[in-house]
């Protein structure tokens, strides 16, 4: 069995974001959903300043505390070691999100893209229902669906359950890569098994310093971030002197 | 003959008011099962709500009530055996009140039967839904058996092991949480028993003051003691979390900013334990009425502020569009749903008075 996981290489990383984007396109994510997600920030003062920035997804963690606590192993791991979610099996409890300390996991409050298939009215007896608009334009669903993630995920899914990455397993299945690895237009993302010497991750981790988020609450995240995106310079003196 | 009548008028207006609070909830259950939990003021940041900080409230008092009732049996306080079926009695009530905020909480109780077809033994709150489960049926068996003036010494050595199990555990589902600082620890469980026992005699005292039931040697010393330990135990947590310089402590400072946490200490804490200390006070039942009223609402505010504090700080605040820092804000559906699950607890406890005698052992 591999032990899939993920390194994003900084430096190439361009903060396009088109990870988020592709994420959201392969698993047929409702609006204001975000499976994948990013940190950033500024340091400095300007002219002097400095913005960095880090892109986030599922941890896929060795110990995961959303699969720990969840009452129901909704939350569970592959033997792979991909952190999945059963939504038959999901309560709705929520516990995982309190659990997962890198707060990623969102839960459905709304039925699933309620902008194109929701029967309410946005103004009631002013404005037609999302889908009766859609419906008046020959459509029948949402603008983009996925069905090939049918394979490992519940297609959509439903309202009072949560979602989570997968690391696109229903690709990972058929031999491919996670879809924001394939997607990404600056190869920053490089994903294999960790437990193959001879795979990129694992000659990449070889190479250079990585870091984890929040590693010290021993969750062993499988996401590791390496080098940095440093395009300034700083002249050489003795002591700034 | 026109005391009668008076009597049978309160109690008609008193079965109205809950009668109209039950409808209200009814009303809530249906707008949750069909529009889900938007009705709700939460988000990804804010999971919990109202009804589940409503959860604990009662699920404390089921506990503590139980504890009180099995108190002669384990710990021979043969002074509280005449409160024995009563607290039973408000032990089912509070707990069936527990139930009704968890479903409102979930939304969706269908997907309960995982638990049994799906059981994660290692998870906690797996662990607390067996617990409560069992101490209802249990509770039930014990009623019953007091009803019938059977012995029941066994059962309530084993009710009371499963309450002070059952409080610990939910104190665990937030202690074992170790990415928020305000929950983590093995301070939670501790704190959750105290404030079950709290909770427990507290509702008694009031439950035997509103219906003009005899003074129970020690109750009112028992409840005295338990809030001072408590007291302590407040101080020292709230002293930890200010003097904490990490970040993630943060929530302890907001928790101190806010009116909530000065009501909770303040009347919820200190100016009951004044009044149970103070022999001129603790004499006097408006006192020991008050005492007891202010104790039971100072721990539904420390449940409030509980969940709140726990998730004013998101899992990664770092995340863009994540707030630093969170606020809550309840809906009045929130409020309604415990409204409902309140005014069951007084329907189930008022059939219980009326149809059981709840003055005998």
């Amino acid at each position: 069995m591999a032990r899939y996981a993920m390194v994003i290489d900084l430096q190439r990383c361009t903060g396009c974001g088109g990870c988020i984007l592709a994420c959201k396109n392969e698993n047929n994510l409702s609006q204001g959903v975000s499976w994948s997600s990013k940190i950033a920030w500024t340091e400095g003062t300007f002219p002097d300043v400095r913005y960095t920035y880090i892109t986030t997804l599922c941890n896929h963690c060795e110990n995961p505390p959303c699969v720990k606590g969840c009452p129901t192993k909704a939350m569970y791991q592959t033997e792979d070691g991909v952190v999945a979610h059963d939504p038959d099996k999901c309560i709705g409890c929520r516990y995982c999100m309190t659990r997962c300390p890198y707060g990623v996991i969102h839960f459905n409050w709304d039925h699933p893209h309620a902008d194109w298939l929701g029967h309410v009215e946005l103004i009631p007896n002013g404005t037609t229902a999302p889908v009766e608009l859609v419906s008046k334009n020959g459509g029948t669903a949402t603008p983009y669906y996925n069905p090939a993630l049918e394979e490992t995920y519940a297609g959509v899914r439903p309202r009072g359950v949560v979602e989570k990455c997968t690391f696109c397993n229903h690709r990972l299945q058929n031999g491919e890569l996670p879809y924001c690895v394939e997607s990404c237009p600056s190869n920053a993302r490089i994903f294999g098994d960790l437990d193959d010497p001879n795979s990129e991750v694992s000659k990449v981790l070889a190479k250079f310093e990585s870091f984890r988020l929040r590693e010290n609450l021993g969750t062993e995240p499988k996401v590791f971030y390496v080098r940095e995106f440093t395009p300034g310079s700083n002249d050489a003196s003795k002591g700034g002197v | 003959m026109s005391e009668i009548k008076a009597k049978s008028a309160k109690s008609t207006v008193w079965l109205a008011v809950l009668g109209i609070a039950i409808l209200a909830g009814l009303y809530t259950t249906y707008k949750v099962v069909t529009e889900g939990l938007t009705i709700y003021g939460a988000n990804d940041q804010v999971v919990w709500t109202l009804p589940l900080a409503a959860y604990t409230f009662f699920s404390l008092m089921s506990a503590g009530s139980a504890l009180v009732a099995t108190l002669p049996q384990v710990l021979g306080f043969q002074q509280f055996v005449t409160l024995t079926k009563r607290t039973t009695v408000l032990s089912i009530a509070a707990l069936v009140a527990a139930f009704i905020c968890m479903f409102l909480e979930l939304g969706n109780p269908w997907h309960m039967l995982s638990y049994i077809t799906s059981p994660n033994p290692s998870s906690s709150l797996w662990g607390l839904g067996v617990l409560y489960l069992l101490q209802f049926v249990f509770l039930l068996i014990m009623f019953w058996r007091l009803n019938k003036g059977k012995s029941f010494k066994w059962l309530a050595i084993f009710v009371f092991g499963l309450a002070v199990l059952s409080s610990t555990t939910l104190g665990s589902t937030f202690g074992l949480v170790e990415a928020r600082s305000f929950y983590f620890g093995e301070f939670m469980p501790i704190y959750f028993l105290l404030n079950a026992l709290l909770s427990g005699l507290a509702v008694i005292i009031l439950a035997n003051l509103f219906q003009k039931i005899g003074h129970v040697e020690d109750l009112d010393k028992l409840l005295r003691i338990v809030l001072g330990v408590a007291l302590i135990f407040f101080v020292w947590r709230t002293f930890v979390g200010l003097y904490a310089s990490s970040p993630e402590f943060e929530s302890f400072k907001h928790m101190f900013g806010t009116w909530m946490y000065q009501v909770e200490f303040w009347l919820g804490l200190a100016l009951p334990f004044l009044l149970l200390l103070v022999p001129t006070f603790r004499e006097m039942v408006w006192a020991r009425f008050s005492a007891a009223g202010l104790v039971l609402a100072g721990i539904f505010v420390r449940s409030l502020l509980l969940v709140e504090s726990g998730l004013s700080i998101p899992g990664d605040p770092r995340l863009t569009g994540v707030p630093g820092f969170v606020t809550v804000s309840y809906t009045v559906w929130e409020w309604l749903a415990f409204v409902f699950a309140l005014a069951v607890l007084f329907l189930l406890y008022t059939i219980g008075d009326k149809y059981f005698n709840l003055e005998t052992a």
